[in-house]
């Protein structure tokens, strides 16, 4: 069920209808209720596996606060535990898809291709940063099952995030939730702000960037597949950050705020800033799990500034992590290493001494940084989206397909154009002045801007016979 | 204590931007609808699309409603593919049915792209619910009931079962079927939306140029060549069609479909299309094959059903220079097809009356 149906909104009405009857002491079976039948309408095998997952994270947890010794040994088994899932579920589909295409002689993938659970990848970081924690003593071990289970299967956020920490969610399954009128507007303004992100911007912007391009770039000109970079990195921005919007208004509508996941990403001025302002969750669950450690391993060896390898091993490991987190593939790691290396880039000064902090750069160097940023951050999306031969293609195509000037595609360029407008109004807006900036307009101006949404997202929805799926649920 | 408070605690007013949202929205675009409405306005602007991507259709059913409320004469139809839409001329076969003896027939083409009998089928149920003909002339070839796949037959099939207007129109419900039907500014929409896109909107200028008022296609075929094979690369899917020919059940049920039509108010003539003998050399089993896999059963089924069977190669033979390319008769192609067929219609229909 995806979350922007007719569908979805009649079942987020009856789960709210029911919850706002039940008291408190119920709510939170209902939500999980609600949440394994959201889930049981992709697979039933999904479900099976989210219930192994909780009993077993469960259990360790517990074990592992209660443990006098081997408390390692235990954390690393549900580490490995809840790797091991994602490996086999996740990579080993691939890996056996493609050792069956070779049996085959159609060469395609064969039957044992092992089906991936929608927002497997979220639930597992959520598992280890939770074992983790509880091993840290950063958080007490869950000892409400209900709970528990609907921190891993919380439905507005089951299939793409935001990844919440235990210590951050669960005492909020655990206290009364309020929603008033304030809360209302606040949250159906989320969830309008990411239809418009998701239905409208990045469905435009992913009609504007056809697969087509890719399989033959060479009869693009250079500027055409510029603008096709530029449509791909809107589409994937909005796409991912409507689907975060429409999550967190719709949890905010059962009285539970979940983590803003994007602050308008491509004016960050470099990329340490981008990284704080993209997939912001999964983000900081890189930078407490993975860099940081590794950091602060390199530094107790060589506390020096002159650490030449905690400049360069900390964020090159932790982007190929993260490339490994969305898929197993070679354009993956490309993608992340690409990240990995404008990182050490652009902290090469600090060997030297404190960077000057980006708010504090001249005004030009600001703007010359956030341009440098989009081009680099869209030229990386190239293997994010692509494999590497097509990846290959487009930039050779990019470097010799002269003259610069289309013969044909003035409509997709103007298409590109007309569409930035309004995704970079609606995200200097809520950059300038916060994400919820349109509730202090004069009644009249929303309501006229919410007939135009309503109107736009009715159009779409009428008209695109098939909107395309979140690409984070494919995570 | 909190235990006891309702989780949902509004108080009113509650929900004022929302129910102004609505308001303002249904007076803005009750205005705009009106506005549509106006025929001067309508004048200015290109017309409303139905939604479906098929550019070439969309044309042809435009030019269907326009001459057919300029010609309540209208008593014939004349379907098939983009063959049957550069082949049969309606004026030529209206002045050689009059020639021959015949009462008028007047005929509108409503030939359409890489269209096969299935699509034909749904066709003719849309055409047929819009005026009342007395005559429906199908004209097609092997590759309307072969079975074969291609990336361009499969789109405009699933646009024919799945385009929420011509479900409406074949009696499903469907919300943007209905605001197509009825409502102009969301025709309008429509074309605003064909307009986005630059391939859709150019084959629709081409479409409309090369298409007379009466539905020919009039205009040569920009690979006007003759009757040369296409690179089997180019087109697997013609020699999937013609080398391995199967009869494909959906489109068998099609043309039953079509079939089915005839009664006592209405004929219904299926006419095989010609095509050079070029192409019907990659048939498998070759021109001695041909008649006997194809034209024979076609000829029986057809006779079955009630209706007429006339196979255009007997119109022929149809030189060199009258062939656009491997499958399609140019303009004087069509105007001896049509000639002929004018004259074979009026032998057989006087009785009719049409």
């Amino acid at each position: 069920m995806s979350i922007t149906t007719l569908t979805f909104a009649g079942f987020v009405l009856l789960v709210l209808a029911v919850y706002y009857i039940l008291p408190h002491r119920f709510q939170n079976a209902w939500l999980l209720t609600a949440s394994y039948v959201f889930y049981l309408t992709f697979t039933w095998q999904f479900s099976a596996i989210l219930v192994v997952m909780t009993l077993v994270n469960y259990w360790l947890a517990r074990w592992l606060e209660q443990a006098e010794r081997r408390k390692k040994a235990l954390l690393w088994i549900g580490i490995g535990f809840n790797l091991a899932v994602l490996a086999f579920l996740k990579y080993a589909g691939y890996f056996v898809a493609q050792f069956t295409a070779r049996l085959n002689s159609s060469g395609e993938p064969g039957a044992l291709a092992i089906l991936l659970p929608v927002g497997l990848s979220f639930t597992v970081v959520q598992a280890i940063s939770y074992l983790v924690d509880v091993s840290r003593k950063q958080t007490q071990a869950s000892t409400r099952p209900v709970d528990f289970a609907l921190y891993f299967a919380y439905f507005p956020k089951l299939t793409s995030g935001p990844i919440e920490r235990a210590r951050t969610f669960l005492p909020l399954l655990a206290q009364p939730r309020r929603v008033d009128n304030r809360a209302i507007a606040e949250n159906f303004t989320r969830i309008v702000v990411g239809l418009v992100r998701k239905m409208i911007l990045a469905n435009a912007f992913t009609a504007l960037a056809p697969t087509s391009v890719l399989q033959d770039p060479s009869s693009s000109s250079p500027l055409a597949l510029m603008a096709w970079l530029v449509a791909y990195a809107f589409a994937i921005y909005n796409d991912f950050a409507g689907y975060t919007s429409i999550a967190r208004g719709v949890s905010g509508l059962i009285g539970i705020e979940l983590s803003p996941n994007f602050e308008a990403p491509y004016f960050s001025r470099n990329f340490t800033e981008f990284w704080n302002r993209w997939h912001i969750s999964l983000s900081n669950w890189l930078r407490d799990y993975i860099y940081l450690p590794i950091s602060r391993a390199l530094l107790r060896r060589n506390p020096s500034r002159g650490n030449i390898a905690n400049l360069i091993v900390p964020p090159i490991v932790t982007m190929l992590v993260s490339a490994l987190w969305h898929e197993a593939a070679l354009h993956m790691l490309i993608w992340g290493l690409l990240h990995g290396i404008y990182q050490v880039v652009e902290r090469i000064p600090s060997l030297r001494g404190p960077l000057i902090p980006v708010q504090k750069l001249p005004r030009w160097r600001q703007v010359a940084g956030a341009l440098v940023v989009f081009v680099l951050a869209a030229l990386a999306w190239l293997p994010f989206r692509a494999s590497l031969p097509e990846a290959g293609r487009f930039l050779a195509a990019l470097a010799t397909n002269w003259p610069l000037l289309p013969s044909t595609s003035w409509m997709g360029l103007a298409g590109v154009t007309a569409m930035l407008v309004p995704a970079l109004a609606l995200d200097a807006l809520q950059a300038h002045s916060g994400e919820l900036v349109f509730l202090r307009w004069p009644r009249l101006v929303q309501a006229g801007l919410l007939a135009g949404v309503i109107l736009a997202v009715f159009l779409v929805s009428q008209t695109y016979l098939n909107v395309p799926t979140f690409v984070y649920q494919g995570f | 204590m909190d235990e006891q408070r309702p989780t949902l605690q509004i108080t009113w007013p509650f929900g004022l931007t929302p129910a102004l949202a609505l308001l303002l929205l249904a007076t803005s675009l009750g205005l705009l609808e009106g506005l549509l409405r106006i025929p001067a306005l309508q004048a200015l602007l290109p017309p409303p699309s139905r939604g479906t991507g098929h550019a070439q259709f969309e044309v042809q059913y435009q030019n269907f409603i326009r001459y057919q409320r300029a010609h309540p004469e209208l008593n014939c139809i004349i379907m098939g593919s983009s063959q049957t839409w550069a082949g049969i001329d309606p004026e030529k076969l209206r002045a050689a049915y009059l020639e021959a003896g015949g009462q008028p027939l007047d005929c509108f083409n409503f030939g359409v792209q890489v269209i096969t009998s299935a699509e034909a089928a749904t066709l003719a149920e849309l055409a047929i619910r819009e005026t009342s003909p007395r005559v429906v002339i199908y004209g097609l070839s092997v590759r309307d009931l072969a079975e074969y796949e291609g990336s361009l037959i499969n789109r405009v099939s699933w646009v024919f079962q799945q385009n929420p207007w011509i479900r409406y129109r074949l009696g499903t419900f469907t919300l943007s079927g209905w605001l197509t039907e009825h409502s102009a500014a969301y025709g309008y929409y429509l074309t605003f939306r064909a307009r986005l896109s630059e391939a859709e909107w150019r084959t629709r200028q081409d479409a409309a140029a090369a298409t007379r008022e009466d539905g020919f296609r009039v205009v040569p075929f920009g690979n006007n060549v003759g009757p040369i094979l296409p690179d089997r690369a180019i087109l697997p899917e013609f020699y999937d069609a013609l080398g391995d020919y199967r009869p494909s059940p959906e489109r068998l049920a099609g043309l039953d479909q079509i079939l089915s039509l005839q009664n006592e108010n209405l004929r219904v003539i299926v006419i095989e299309v010609p095509l050079p003998d070029a192409t019907i050399a990659v048939f498998s089993g070759g021109k001695e094959a041909y008649p006997v896999l194809f034209s024979q059963p076609l000829r029986e089924r057809v006779a079955a059903s009630g209706a007429l069977y006339l196979n255009g190669m007997d119109a022929g033979p149809f030189p060199d220079e009258e062939w656009a390319d491997f499958d399609h008769l140019n303009t004087d192609g069509a105007s001896h097809l049509s000639r002929w067929l004018g004259e074979r219609l009026a032998e057989e229909l006087t009785d009719a009356a049409p």
